[in-house]
């Protein structure tokens, strides 16, 4: 997690609107039983207005099965730059997905959405699986997902 | 070489490429059944119709699937619940549940990792590559055997485990390269080896801003047969910007939401193709017969696994271990043997403990490390040649022909040549004759003429043994029991084998002389001294 720091600020703008200011959140996603291998996820932040903005995880190794993740796929061209070093494994149904980031200040009540696109093979892609804002108000509230996510919160 | 190259990664592959056919064979039920049970769609069906349809009986629908076998799956939200299920594509209503597999589930992650990720992926890719190897050295052993491409098919002899063998593996040796290779395929694919992943169109940068235009009535749907449909992805319902996706067999492509236009569209990339292919050939989606008849010959696998087992131990104890083997350059008797299956060096162990008994210094050696400028020593050499298939030379061979050819002259040391074969093939000895003619070709002095051993007759031994001591001026009894027959029916000159510890009267008894073996013999005469010592 050390060198996310790094890489975030290297590869997209997430650290920018407050290069000084960010402090640690835990990013808890709960998948449901869904009777099928393990799910990619990519997690990642649009602007007020919809814009891309930056990823925050992918869970998944194979660059191959990105373009499952449409909507993310889509934002960045299947850019796997947008990943590098953020990347970890698959996560199987009824399992947990933790992680912990640095993230700016400025990106909370500030309009950004935190969007994760899920995928299972051989079974329905769900891009926008979830969406939830990123406000201090929000943190430690579970949002359900669509079809693969029990739940999702974010904690700090 | 081939041999060795047949050999070693089928003996240590044999678990890995049993475990890979078997569940491969029961994978390759599942498109057949899956195009077997999914309803038929009526010819001349377009996507914009099909869409239609399902809308009405799911108002909520997200998506729409076809998967190769042509069985239509659409995923939907009622109520924020999401559903799914097998449509009927006459009517747009559910027939059957979309949930996947389980039994395929199991199988299909067996059969790639083994359960054990990405490890288990590249095991089983080492599988892959091991059977591309069995069947390519398998094939060449074929070929070799049989006489050429053109008598792949010819009937078979010898030994039935053998004959059981080649028989399997040349009918199933096609499905196997065919699964193997692309089986690497798809391996490279997934490790993101090979430049064939997606291109997606580029995203419109405007649309109408309008929502509402039915899929029905959008030209590029009702241009779109069903049969080339892959998946039809609705917008999100209130996201005017969004739109809707269209993967067909062609390409992918965005369409307006507010009025049906086509906003963008890619097409596949010839790799993209190239690997679709390569996955429909390995799988049978989209090829279910073909599918099932490599899944058939993958049952070949086990098969030829325990066949070929069985003829690597009848094999393996025929090579013993020489036990005091001269250098080359000191020996005065040079023995060559040219072995296939390794039953030709029981016989060469069993001359060279006899003529080491007589006093003789003797080197044993593959007839493929044949070089006489080494044999500074010797006073004779003896060639024990078998015959590999339709007259080729046996591994242990391989090459002797082409340095003899390239000599200017024979060495001036003289030869004895000895054929071993089977008289059931029509190319008796033929490599032991192509030998022989050589060499009186290139003017090679003879020690003896040729003679050959029919189905590693001990008899036949024992009287050409005669008629080496009578060259040599030597005692030599030549005793052999081949460690194991090799013929599957009964060999009656096999019956009364030649149990003689004691010295007989008659040394060699003349069960099948040959009549020219016979003038031989009576010319040179009977006289026969024993070196002191």
């Amino acid at each position: 997690m050390k060198s996310l720091l790094a890489t975030l600020a290297l590869t997209t703008a997430l650290t920018l609107p407050g290069l000084a200011m960010a402090r640690p959140v835990t990013l808890t996603t709960t998948l449901n039983n869904y009777g099928g291998d393990g799910a990619y996820l990519a997690l990642y932040v649009t602007d007020a207005s919809g814009a891309y903005v930056g990823s925050l995880w992918m869970a998944g190794g194979k660059s191959k099965y990105y373009e499952h993740l449409s909507d993310w796929y889509r934002a960045t061209g299947g850019d796997t730059a947008q990943v590098n070093g953020i990347t970890g494994a698959s996560v199987g149904a009824g399992r947990s997905l933790e992680i912990t980031l640095d993230l700016a200040d400025a990106l909370f009540d500030a309009g950004y959405t935190l969007h994760i696109d899920a995928a299972v093979e051989d079974m329905r892609d769900s891009p926008n699986e979830v969406a939830v804002p990123l406000t201090t108000a929000g943190a430690g509230t579970p949002v359900s997902g669509r079809r693969y996510i029990a739940n999702f919160s974010y904690d700090m | 070489m081939i041999r060795t190259l047949h050999r070693w990664p089928g003996l240590l592959a044999l678990a890995l490429v049993t475990i890979l056919s078997l569940s491969g064979a029961a994978l390759s039920v599942f498109p057949a059944v899956e195009r077997i049970t999914a309803p038929q769609v009526e010819t001349g069906l377009t996507v914009a119709t099909l869409a239609e349809r399902i809308q009405v009986v799911y108002p909520g629908v997200e998506q729409i699937r076809r998967s190769p076998s042509g069985r239509i799956t659409a995923y939907w939200f009622d109520q924020g619940a999401p559903g799914a299920a097998v449509i009927d594509p006459a009517t747009g209503a559910g027939v059957a549940s979309a949930d996947p597999n389980q039994a395929l589930r199991w199988l299909t992650n067996f059969h790639r990792s083994l359960f054990l990720g990405d490890g288990g992926r590249i095991a089983m890719a080492a599988g892959a590559a091991a059977m591309l190897v069995l069947s390519l050295s398998g094939a060449m052993l074929v070929v070799r055997r049989a006489g050429g491409w053109r008598h792949w098919f010819a009937s078979l002899r010898g030994p039935f485990t053998g004959r059981l063998h080649v028989e399997i593996a040349r009918i199933a040796v096609i499905g196997l390269v065919l699964s193997s290779t692309t089986a690497l395929w798809m391996t490279a694919s997934t490790f993101d080896l090979l430049p064939d992943g997606g291109v997606l169109p580029v995203a419109p940068a405007e649309v109408s801003g309008e929502t509402g235009f039915a899929p029905g009535r959008m030209p590029t749907l009702r241009r779109t047969p069903v049969a080339e449909l892959r998946e039809l992805s609705f917008p999100y319902p209130g996201d005017a910007t969004d739109v809707f996706t269209l993967k067909t067999d062609r390409g992918t492509g965005y369409l307006d939401q507010g009025d049906g236009a086509l906003l963008a569209w890619a097409d596949l990339t010839g790799w993209e193709r190239v690997s679709e292919t390569i996955y429909m050939l390995h799988t049978g989606q989209g090829a279910a017969t073909l599918g099932l008849v490599l899944g058939l010959m993958a049952l070949g696998v086990p098969a030829m696994g325990a066949t070929g087992v069985l003829v690597w131990l009848a094999g393996r104890p025929g090579r013993p271990r020489i036990r005091g083997n001269q250098p080359a350059g000191r020996a005065e008797t040079i023995l060559l043997v040219g072995s296939e299956g390794g039953s030709t060096w029981g016989f060469a162990a069993t001359l060279h403990a006899a003529l080491t008994k007589a006093g003789q210094s003797v080197h044993v050696g593959p007839m493929s490390g044949f070089g006489p400028e080494r044999y500074t020593n010797a006073r004779r050499i003896i060639l024990l040649a078998a015959t590999y298939g339709d007259g080729a030379a046996p591994a242990s061979a391989k090459g002797f022909l082409d340095r003899l050819n390239a000599t200017d002259r024979a060495p001036d040391i003289p030869l004895a040549v000895l054929g071993f074969g089977d008289r059931s093939f029509p190319a008796y000895c033929a490599f032991a004759k192509s030998v022989a003619t050589a060499a009186e070709a290139k003017g090679w002095p003879e020690l003896l003429p040729l003679d050959t051993i029919d189905r590693q007759s001990p008899q036949d031994f024992a009287r050409w043994g005669g008629a080496l001591g009578d060259a040599l001026w030597i005692e030599l009894e030549l005793t052999h029991q081949p460690v194991q027959p090799q013929n599957d029916h009964a060999d009656p000159r096999l019956a009364p084998r030649l149990r003689r510890r004691g010295a007989g009267p008659d040394r060699h008894p003349p069960l099948r002389v040959s009549p020219r073996l016979a003038r031989a013999t009576a010319a040179r005469g009977r006289v026969r001294t024993v070196p002191d010592g």
